[in-house]
């Protein structure tokens, strides 16, 4: 049995999911967070079945970028039942999305979600008056506290095992007798590729959908032309375009249904969050409270970070020099085995005191609903690099990992900002190549330093963009997002984001660092590490000025970033960097590290949302920025130092 | 005579009277709950000629310029 949820973006589709399959999906706060299907079986009451979180979707006539995934996965997956989440709060409008899904013929279940939310908004809604109304089973939730997830999932499991779907509500007069010409003309016929019921299929016609005419177009070119003259009848009567007639229909159906169950008390107080957004969209403290919020992230990782690697670092030494005095340095099991411990040690000492504060942060801001404000407030910024306010997301995404980031490119409508977005994504340091600016710069140099080369890269970052813009000028659609409402992030959903997120460097990236640490030791044990340096010392030594020990930390860092400074501290024989690099060699070495080749993962990410030759590309590109502004950072110090 | 969104001021409501632009924004903006015949308080607008906040059916939106000058507005007297 597969039950799907289906709904429009932040109304707790996720949520609900989580709170029925435990550690399986990732929660946030923000438009078109979802972009993969999650599936995970539950077992409830005894009985087995599957359930699948589909991405959000506001409407199915036409979805625009990721919304086409949801649809196209709904659509063949054909799920024995459909459970439509809707927010209680914009009830009218998602209403809407559930007269598209009640024409799949697929029973349906309504999940009124933030019913808590509604009440404070003043909007009072008869659950069972919806339910008699459209013929479906309603069942109200507070997903968040968890409460009727068990009665819904009841439902939905009842309506699949029942397999009767509602009969879908009636259209205008106008519409119903424009379907049923366009059913008499042999859609049955067209729809078998779409998954589309030939009356939904009809509709979907006669509204414009891309998809539905490119299945008619390919299977019977007459229907197309009967469709054509269809909705020119239809739009000859009030002038409007037939889309229009069919939207404004749904639209009245929605209205309609409104009215009949909810109750408007006229809101007079302001809510909380009216208040809250004052002041966060206010065109001096918006900003004001933007960069506060970013500072404070940013001192909450390096104070804890640097309160932790310090006497972690001291622990791990004096457990190595223990460990070399049992077993002598100089034999090759003492070799590996310290590379191992350096590898392990690294990771708690070195990575994990930065990025788990980092983690935390960014999940409570998500959690909390901040981050589409930022994309409000830095709309016009983003323009000025060819992109729009929401591809701020990715951008702050990528101060987390580079990977998520990119993945979530995919809630930008266009392909061109995609790419754009994801190559620009790319230059923004990620955890772990913060973790090279707090271990070079901040630890050896100072905090103000490591916030300078946080806003350098800003500067790289709209330099590279201005640059994109003249090769691939703006087409953008431009923004429209919702704001969705201010959450308290609950403890268990932001635990379960950060385990999430951990879980991905100590499963993927942990094991690779500790191996990628006793492989340097090996190199070192057999004296080869001198041949890697040696090839590469031309371009380290001679272009960058670095010492030669660099050259091999450069090539492990392309398979994981937070190989870099561990590799170093190997490669150097010594965490205390001041004593061996220069300030100057301090800050080349992080400005290459900080734009360089990208790490595997990333690419392969590239590749996956962008495609071969944008991967290909964005290297070339981050491999010259690298370089050109390394030579600055050497040439500035040469001069003014 | 109706007024561009991007035009009205913070507090300012009005009904939406016609949406300029093909289908593809037309169903865009519809989808989102903005369409002919609804009213839309607009709640503030984000400097430098940035985007346009706006409550449409107990909900925000954050609409960018180029999108806010081809929706057009009746507004209301109460404003």
């Amino acid at each position: 049995m597969k039950i799907a949820l289906v709904g429009q973006p932040n109304s707790g589709k996720s949520t609900i999911f989580n709170a029925v399959a435990g550690y399986k999906a990732e929660v946030a706060n923000y438009a078109g967070k979802t972009v993969v299907t999650l599936r995970s079986r539950v077992v409830m009451d005894g009985v087995p079945f599957e359930v699948l979180d589909l991405p959000g979707i506001y409407s199915l006539v036409n979805p625009m970028a990721e919304e086409a995934a949801a649809r196209e996965q709904l659509l063949h997956a054909r799920p024995d039942a459909i459970v439509h989440v809707v927010d209680a709060v914009v009830l009218c409008r998602s209403l809407e999305l559930t007269l598209e899904l009640m024409e799949l013929s697929v029973p349906i279940v309504v999940a009124l979600n933030m019913m808590d939310e509604a009440g404070r908004k003043g909007i009072e809604i008869d659950a069972k008056g919806l339910s008699e109304a459209l013929g479906v089973p309603v069942v109200p939730t507070v997903a968040s506290r968890g409460r009727g997830i068990d009665d819904l999932f009841r439902a939905a499991r009842d309506a699949a095992s029942s397999g009767k779907a509602a009969r879908p509500p009636a259209r205008s007069p106008r519409v119903e007798a424009a379907v049923e010409a366009i059913i008499a003309s042999g859609a049955a016929k067209a729809c078998a590729s779409t998954g589309l019921t030939p009356r939904s299929l009809a509709l979907h016609l006669l509204e414009g959908d891309e998809m539905a005419e490119d299945a008619a177009g390919r299977g019977d070119p007459a229907l197309l032309e009967k469709v054509m003259s269809l909705r020119e009848a239809l739009s000859s009567c009030g002038g409007k375009p037939a889309d229009v007639v069919l939207s404004a229909d749904r639209h009245g159906l929605s209205v309609g249904l409104f009215e009949r169950v909810a109750k408007v008390r006229k809101a007079g107080r302001r809510t909380v969050q009216d208040r809250l957004d004052d002041f966060t969209t206010h065109p001096v403290w918006g900003y004001a409270i933007l960069a506060g919020v970013l500072f404070g992230l940013f001192e909450l990782v390096f104070g804890l970070g640097k309160y932790a690697e310090e006497p972690l670092l001291a622990l791990f030494k004096a457990v190595e020099s223990g460990l070399e005095g049992s077993l002598g340095s100089g034999s090759l099991p003492a070799a590996l085995l310290s590379g191992l411990l350096q590898g392990f040690s690294g990771g708690v000492a070195i990575v994990l005191p930065y990025l788990v504060p980092f983690l935390l942060g960014l999940s409570i801001l998500e959690d909390v609903g901040y981050v589409p404000r930022a994309a409000f407030l830095m709309d016009t910024f983003m323009h000025r690099i060819g992109l729009h306010g929401k591809a701020v997301i990715p951008l702050v995404l990528g101060y987390g990992c580079t990977v998520p980031a990119i993945m979530s490119t995919r809630i930008l409508e266009s392909p061109r900002d995609r790419v754009v977005a994801a190559t620009l994504v790319n230059f923004i340091p990620c955890a772990a190549r913060s973790t090279v600016i707090f271990a070079l710069v901040g630890f050896a140099l100072g905090p103000l330093p490591a916030l300078g080369m946080y806003v350098m890269n800003l500067f790289v970052v709209a330099a590279a963009g201005r640059l994109l813009l003249l090769l691939r000028p703006e087409a953008s659609p431009g923004m429209v997002l919702e704001l969705p409402g201010y959450k308290v992030p609950t403890p268990s959903a932001v635990a379960k984001k950060l385990w999430f997120r951990l879980r991905e460097f100590i499963v993927v990236a942990w094991p690779i660092l500790i191996a990628g640490s006793a492989a340097l030791s090996l190199l070192k044990f057999f004296e080869l590490t001198e041949t890697v340096d040696g090839v590469l010392s031309p371009f380290t030594e001679g272009v960058l000025g670095l010492p030669e020990a660099t050259g091999v930390p450069l090539v492990f860092g392309v398979l994981r970033k937070e190989l870099t400074v561990v590799m170093l501290v190997q490669a150097l024989g010594t965490s205390d960097f001041p004593s061996v690099m220069s300030a100057a060699q301090l800050s080349v070495f992080t400005v290459f590290t900080m734009f360089y080749i990208p790490c595997l993962a990333t690419l392969a990410m590239m590749r996956a949302v962008a495609g071969t030759r944008a991967m290909l590309f964005s290297l070339v590109l981050a491999t010259a920025a690298a370089t050109a502004a390394a030579l600055a950072f050497r040439l500035g110090f040469a001069l003014f130092a | 005579m109706t007024v561009a969104l991007n035009e009205m001021k913070k507090g300012q409501s009005g009904t939406v009277a016609e949406i300029h632009g093909g289908r593809g924004m037309r169903q865009r903006l519809s989808a989102l709950g903005v369409r002919p015949g609804d009213t839309i308080r607009v709640m503030r607008s984000a400097p430098f000629m940035g985007p346009v906040l706006v409550e449409i059916g107990g909900t925000e939106l954050a609409i960018g310029r180029d999108i806010a000058q081809r929706i057009r507005l009746e507004p209301s007297e109460t404003a």
